[in-house]
Parts: C-alpha cells; sequence; structure tokens
C-alpha cells in the first residue's frame, strides 16, 4: 500500500542513518580531541616526520628534498 | 540569462584564476604541487575532498533523481554517508602516517610499491595505469557535464562552452597545482553547501507550510513519498553499495595524504561529514520540493530541476551565485582527477621510472605540461557531446572503489598482506567490474562495486596467504604505526 501522507517528522528518520554518522563524528572529535591516538588504532596523532619512529634515512628526508 | 547572473558568474571564474596565481609560488617542488607538502589544515581538507567527491550529482543528479523517481533515491544518500564517515574514521589518518613513513609516498602507486617493497615496479606500473585510464573517462565526463551547463546558462554552443570550462580549470590547476586545486574546492564546497541551504528555506517559505508542499507531491503520484516504491533487494543493496567506493578514489585519498597531521583528521572528520549530510538533505529536498513546482508542467530533463527553480524563483545575483555553485560541483571534481592524472605521469612515470634524479624544477613543469596533456586527452573524447561518458562515471566509481578500495584497507590494517596479495586484489577488482558490467539479469543486476570489492578481498586474503610473508624490513614499518 502506498503512502499518501509524509508527517514532517518522518524526515527525520528517513534522515537518521545520516544524522547517526554526523553525530559520531561530532562525538569521535570530542573524544579524540587532544589525544595522541587519534584513530583509536596506536597511530600517533603526530606526523610521522615527528615521530621517534622515523628512523629510516629516506623517510628523514623533508618532502622538499625527495627529488 | 539576465546580466546581473552573467556578472556574477564572471566573477566567481575571476576568483577561481586568482586561487591559482596566488598559490603558483608556493609550487616549488613535485610533493607541493601534487601534495600541497602536506599542509592542508582540517576545514579545507574536509570541504576539498566533500566538493571533489561529490562532482555535478550533488546539484544536477541526485536533486533530477529524487525529481524523477521520488524519495527511493535516499538510499544512495545514505549510502554515501555511510562510506564517507567510514573512509575518515579508519583510512585518513592511518593513510596519512603509513604514506609518510613509507618513503614520503605521494601518490597511490608510489605508496603501494613501497608498503611492499615491490623491486619489479609492476603494483606502481599496473596501479598508475589504471588511475590514467579511468580519470580520462571520468575528467571526460565532468567536462561534458561542465560545457553542457555553460551552453543551457549562457546559451552557447557546446564546443565554445567545453573550451571555455576546461580552459578556466586549466590553468588554476596549472599554475597553483594541488594547494589552488584544495582551496579552490574548500571555496567551491561553501558555495554549493549554501546553495543547498539557501534553496530549501526559501522553498519552504515559497510554500508556506509542510502540508501543502506534501500535497502537492502527493497530487503528482502517492509512490513519490515511500522510499520501497519500486526497489527490490538488488537495487536498495545497489545504492547503498556506493559507499563502499570511497576507500579507493585517489582524489579523495589525496586529501588524507596532504592533511598536515593526523592529529587534524577527527576535526576534519567532523567538519566533512556535516557538510555531506547538510549537502545531501539540501539536494534530496530541492528534488522532492520539484515534483510539486513543476507539477503542471514537468522537466524535460529531470537534471536540471534546480537550475530552472534557481532561475525562476531567485533574485538575479543570488541566481547567478547559485548557478556558480552548481558549476563549482562540476569543477571541483575534474580539477583534482587532473592533478591525480598528473601525479601519476609526473611522479609514477616520468620520476619513478625515467629520470629519478630530475630536479624540482623539472619535475614541477613535467607536472604542469601532464595537466595540460590529461585536458587535451580528456577534451578529444568529451568533444563529441553524444558520447556515453557520462555513463561512464558509475563505471569509475566502481572500477576504483573495487580494484583500489580493498588493497588500501588491507594494506593499511592487515600485516601478513604481501605484494603478490596487492597484486592480485588490484586485478580482480577491476576485471571484476568490467565483466560483471556486462552481465544482466537477476543478481548480475548488482551494481559492479559489491562483487568486485569481495572478489577483490578474497584473491588479497587468498594470494598473501599463498605467498611467502613479507619480509621483516616490510612489517617493521607497518608494526611502526601499530
Amino acid at each position: 500500500m502506498e503512502e499518501t501522507t509524509l508527517p514532517i517528522h518522518s524526515w527525520f528518520w528517513l534522515f537518521a542513518p545520516m544524522i547517526a554518522v554526523f553525530v559520531l563524528s561530532i562525538l569521535n572529535y570530542l573524544r579524540k580531541r587532544g589525544s595522541a591516538d587519534v584513530t583509536g588504532f596506536g597511530v600517533s596523532g603526530k606526523s610521522a616526520s615527528e615521530t621517534d619512529a622515523h628512523t629510516d634515512a629516506h623517510t628523514d628526508a623533508p618532502m622538499e628534498d625527495r627529488s | 540569462m539576465n546580466t546581473a547572473a552573467v556578472i556574477t558568474f564572471i566573477l566567481y571564474l575571476c576568483i577561481l584564476i586568482a586561487f591559482g596565481v596566488l598559490f603558483y609560488r608556493y609550487s616549488e617542488t613535485l610533493p607541493d604541487y601534487i601534495l600541497g607538502g602536506r599542509k592542508l589544515k582540517s576545514g579545507v581538507a574536509a570541504l576539498s575532498a566533500g566538493a571533489s567527491d561529490m562532482s555535478g550529482w550533488l546539484l544536477l543528479g541526485l536533486p533530477g533523481a529524487v525529481y524523477a523517481a521520488g524519495l527511493n533515491q535516499i538510499w544512495i544518500a545514505i549510502g554515501l554517508s555511510i562510506g564517507a564517515f567510514l573512509n575518515w574514521q579508519y583510512v585518513a589518518a592511518r593513510l596519512r602516517t603509513l604514506t609518510e613513513m613509507t618513503g614520503n609516498a605521494i601518490t597511490l602507486p608510489d605508496y603501494l610499491e613501497q608498503r611492499f617493497e615491490d623491486k619489479s615496479r609492476v603494483l606502481r606500473i599496473a596501479t598508475a595505469t589504471v588511475i590514467l585510464l579511468f580519470f580520462a573517462l571520468y575528467t571526460a565526463s565532468g567536462l561534458v557535464a561542465g560545457a553542457k551547463l555553460f551552453e543551457s546558462s549562457f546559451g552557447w554552443g557546446y564546443e565554445p562552452a567545453l573550451l571555455a570550462g576546461a580552459g578556466v580549470i586549466v590553468v588554476y590547476t596549472f599554475l597553483g597545482g594541488f594547494m589552488a586545486v584544495s582551496w579552490t574546492d574548500f571555496f567551491q564546497g561553501i558555495l554549493m553547501f549554501l546553495a543547498l541551504l539557501t534553496a530549501p528555506i526559501l522553498l519552504i517559505f515559497f510554500y508556506e507550510n509542510w502540508s501543502t508542499l506534501t500535497a502537492g507531491v502527493t497530487g503528482v503520484d502517492p509512490a513519490f513519498l515511500n522510499v520501497y516504491h519500486d526497489m527490490t533487494l538488488i537495487g536498495i543493496l545497489s545504492l547503498l553499495a556506493w559507499g563502499l567506493g570511497y576507500f579507493g578514489q585517489p582524489h579523495i585519498l589525496a586529501r588524507f595524504m596532504a592533511i598536515e597531521s593526523a592529529n587534524l583528521v577527527p576535526k576534519a572528520q567532523m567538519i566533512g561529514i556535516g557538510w555531506m549530510v547538510f549537502a545531501l538533505f539540501g539536494a534530496v529536498f530541492v528534488g522532492f520540493t520539484g515534483i510539486a513546482y513543476f507539477a503542471g508542467s514537468p522537466l524535460p530533463d529531470p537534471e536540471f530541476v534546480f537550475m530552472v527553480m534557481i532561475q525562476e524563483l531567485f533574485n538575479p545575483w543570488l541566481a547567478g551565485i547559485l548557478l556558480a555553485a552548481i558549476l563549482s560541483a562540476v569543477m571541483s571534481t575534474v580539477d583534482s582527477q587532473l592533478l591525480v592524472c598528473s601525479s601519476a605521469l609526473a611522479e609514477d612515470f616520468y620520476k619513478g621510472l625515467l629520470r629519478p634524479k630530475a630536479s624540482n624544477s623539472e619535475l614541477v613543469w613535467v607536472g604542469r605540461l601532464s595537466v595540460v596533456a590529461v585536458a587535451l586527452v580528456a577534451l578529444v573524447i568529451a568533444w563529441n557531446p553524444e558520447a556515453m561518458v557520462l555513463e561512464l562515471v558509475a563505471w569509475a566509481w566502481a572500477g576504483f572503489g573495487a580494484s583500489f578500495g580493498p588493497v588500501i584497507l588491507f594494506s593499511l590494517f592487515w600485516r601478513r598482506m604481501s605484494l603478490q596479495g596487492a597484486l592480485a586484489g588490484v586485478i580482480t577488482g577491476a576485471v571484476t567490474v568490467l565483466v560483471w558490467n556486462h552481465l544482466e539479469g537477476g543478481w548480475f543486476d548488482l551494481y559492479e562495486i559489491l562483487p568486485g570489492f569481495v572478489l577483490s578481498s578474497l584473491a588479497i586474503l587468498l594470494f598473501s596467504l599463498r605467498s611467502r610473508p613479507p619480509s621483516a624490513s616490510v612489517t617493521a614499518i607497518f608494526d611502526k604505526v601499530q
């Protein structure tokens, strides 16, 4: 049976999955703000060139020196 | 088109070229030219990723689809939102870190080669070739869409419109490289967002209340309100599966690689997803309102629903800005794709295979000339307006999503993945998309990205487990980010 009306609150349910990912993004930002582990998988929030692990001579080269 | 709209429009094009001139001096090395020296801030990374992702589909395709078929088209918006969210959540920071740790890789082929220490160069050549092939067609489709917009807005012929649109994009991309492209995309993203926010607000005032609007839509066809109308399980899965494409789109992943620090990713994710959700809502709402607005005189081409509404409803100056926003949507994708092609030619082929010792200046100029060369190829493909290039967008999206998506994901998260697994994944994904596209009936009507993604993932697992484990130096880099 076809719908004949669309109450305005129905739009909320139509867009619920999209609203959910936006809310999750906000929560994720608030949770990770100031955290060193921004991905939750152990990746340092610093750029790779700032990390102690960055010991490879090739990767130590600043970007402008690569070529 | 009236004078006010023309002036606004020309002013907009001048601003884009000014971005190119402004960022000219910031492109001293190839990493500057094709990745902005990894200095993107969160807002620019977020909006430029969104704008370059969405293309004309956001302001033409989606409103047109909702106008023509009703709210059952919302499934694709849901699939894209979830895909973009997962891409930001799981890929962005990790890819940013790993690409810098794997020899400061500045392109995806460069990253994959160094991630698996591929001395044979096969992976680099294969992936760079796939990028050039798919993006030449993808860019051509963008140019066709842009030319048709110019044509209908200014009443020009198709060829002059094509040359004008391509000319402006090439000028600012040629001059300013990645930073010009990212900042113009950021500016274009704001325009698109404002257009899609303003239009629904003004349209609600036009209809005075919600009931009048839904009654108007119901009057045309009550089925337009039903999200399941005329949809099969295969149809819904196909639309949702578009979201899988995000993991393998080189022009979007380039924004992740270019962000200044992995620390900025959560903020960029929040801005990017917020932009996307509101923009998609606005696009769906415009199409929905169009059903009622044009009930008496249906449009011959549904994709022009937003454009026609703008010209009929809004002040000419505002209409000029909103029309510029539509062209923005197209241009922001074409410029990013041009630059990715340029990076494949300059970094992966020229520097990677021919001239490893080339100077910074030489490489930047090879990058610039590559932009012109790829634009010329795309122009030749797009010269015939009847060419079926527009239909290739879905195919190219699936091609990248299925051949690169699983490989990128596994390379970021699976320590045991081997070079053989990566090659098998790229080839299986690409071949599945090519073959599935030609099959019809039953489950073969499923959008090819889904079987391509699944089979590519299985190929990676199978070939990696059957080949020798990766060397200690390969796993060492991976372990550093654990």
